[in-house]
């Protein structure tokens, strides 16, 4: 264990082990993540947000806007962690400011594989560099989702940002599972035919 | 089961597409956030050296450029045409009539000296002479607002002549075009502007050269 990870556990004891969360706080907080409450999640993390720029700017002589950026990335990947449940409740303060330096070295480029494995063994989490490549790829997807009518555009909402089930759109909107189901099937092919044509 | 695994990869990159914007959003209204609530902030970044030199270079380049183009142009050829209107400028002649400036006692001698110190460019000559006759007639007027144009005095002239031209007089029209050039001369382009259409309007003194010089300038 180096220096610079003996000092990461030494802020995360100071400052309490999980931001001052107990085991049912956590769950309340990653429960209210997954319905789409960000209320309590962003009321923690972003008052701890100073302490770990801090921490970067100190023991990686990080400027002040490199520590502000890589304070935000691993806040964004630390809320997805939480709600997918690849992060566990133990000792978050050191998770967070250990995802800070991999995030670090992730946005200078240098992640080795080694740091990728540690980073994968502590989070459970992928640890992909991001593709500039993917981005454009998700940026066309969006235009053409932008092509689809209001309905089947508020269907997509429905089913991938509100992670609401088939069956419960059903309920919602009185119809069948199977019609929902088809439904599905007809926008999906449609977006498939756009981006082919 | 055929047509779920049919769209398996699109729905993938669906889900990363909405996650893709939620994160954008929620990165957008947590930096709101640390501004309002914690006064934490990116700093503006400073220009790097490399951009610094290419802005200072741009500079230079630029400034020279509109350097020559204001040598080479417009600028140059005005101040070059309104030079040579005023070298052409010169006193009143006329074949038939002989001298036509003051006529009392004390004035006649002293305009004629003026004159002809004028007619032989000694100018500071000329203007002595006129600022010491009590009374000038418009012929004098006329030749003093040329001493004080061949000597540079723009104010003076244009002084003279805006009190001179509010009258309908004998060399009006020859008034007006100096009036004119004294305008160019001292860089006050509108109200040369203005005298010089009047002149190609009413088809005055030298409206030609008013015209020419109204191209230069518009």
């Amino acid at each position: 264990m180096d220096r610079r990870m003996n000092q990461s556990i030494n802020i995360a004891c100071s400052a309490g082990k999980n931001f001052g969360l107990n085991p049912l706080e956590f769950e309340d907080l990653c429960t209210a993540l997954n319905k789409g409450d960000n209320a309590l999640f962003e009321k923690i993390y972003l008052s701890h947000f100073k302490q770990c720029q801090n921490y970067l700017i100190q023991n990686y002589k990080l400027s002040h806007n490199e520590s502000y950026d890589v304070t935000m990335d691993t806040l964004i990947v630390f809320r997805k962690g939480i709600m997918n449940k690849k992060i566990s409740y133990g000792n978050l303060n050191f998770l967070f400011t250990r995802m800070a330096y991999f995030q670090m070295l992730k946005n200078k480029k240098e992640l080795k594989k080694l740091d990728k494995e540690e980073f994968q063994y502590l989070t459970n989490i992928g640890c992909e560099e991001s593709d500039k490549r993917k981005q454009e790829k998700l940026n066309s997807l969006e235009k053409v989702i932008k092509k689809l009518s209001i309905e089947k555009q508020k269907f997509l909402r429905d089913h991938y940002v509100k992670k609401l089930k088939l069956v419960e759109m059903a309920k919602l909107s009185g119809e069948s599972d199977a019609t929902m189901r088809k439904r599905k099937q007809r926008i999906l092919a449609e977006i498939k035919l756009i981006i082919k044509s | 089961m055929k047509d779920i695994n049919q769209h398996k990869d699109l729905e993938k990159s669906l889900k990363e597409m909405y996650l893709s914007k939620e994160e954008n959003a929620l990165r957008e209204k947590w930096a709101k956030q640390l501004n309002d609530d914690y006064d934490i902030k990116k700093e503006p970044a400073p220009a790097s050296k490399k951009y610094l030199y290419l802005l200072i270079l741009g500079l230079i380049v630029a400034a020279t450029g509109m350097l020559t183009y204001k040598y080479f142009t417009s600028d140059s050829s005005k101040d070059t045409k309104v030079d040579l209107q005023i070298a052409k400028l010169e006193v009143l002649s006329h074949p038939i009539y002989s001298h036509r400036g003051a006529t009392n006692q004390d004035g006649e001698d002293l305009s004629l000296e003026a004159y002809n110190n004028l007619v032989a460019e000694e100018y500071e000559s000329a203007l002595s002479k006129y600022e010491s006759i009590k009374e000038l007639n418009d012929y004098d007027n006329y030749h003093l607002a040329l001493t004080y144009l061949k000597l540079n005095k723009n104010k003076e002239v244009i002084k003279l002549l805006e009190n001179f031209n509010q009258k309908e007089h004998k060399y009006s029209q020859e008034s007006k075009w100096m009036l004119a050039l004294s305008y160019l001369n001292d860089n006050n382009t509108p109200k040369a502007k203005t005298v010089l259409k009047e002149i190609v309007v009413k088809n005055l003194y030298n409206n030609k050269n008013a015209q020419e010089l109204l191209n230069t300038i518009e």
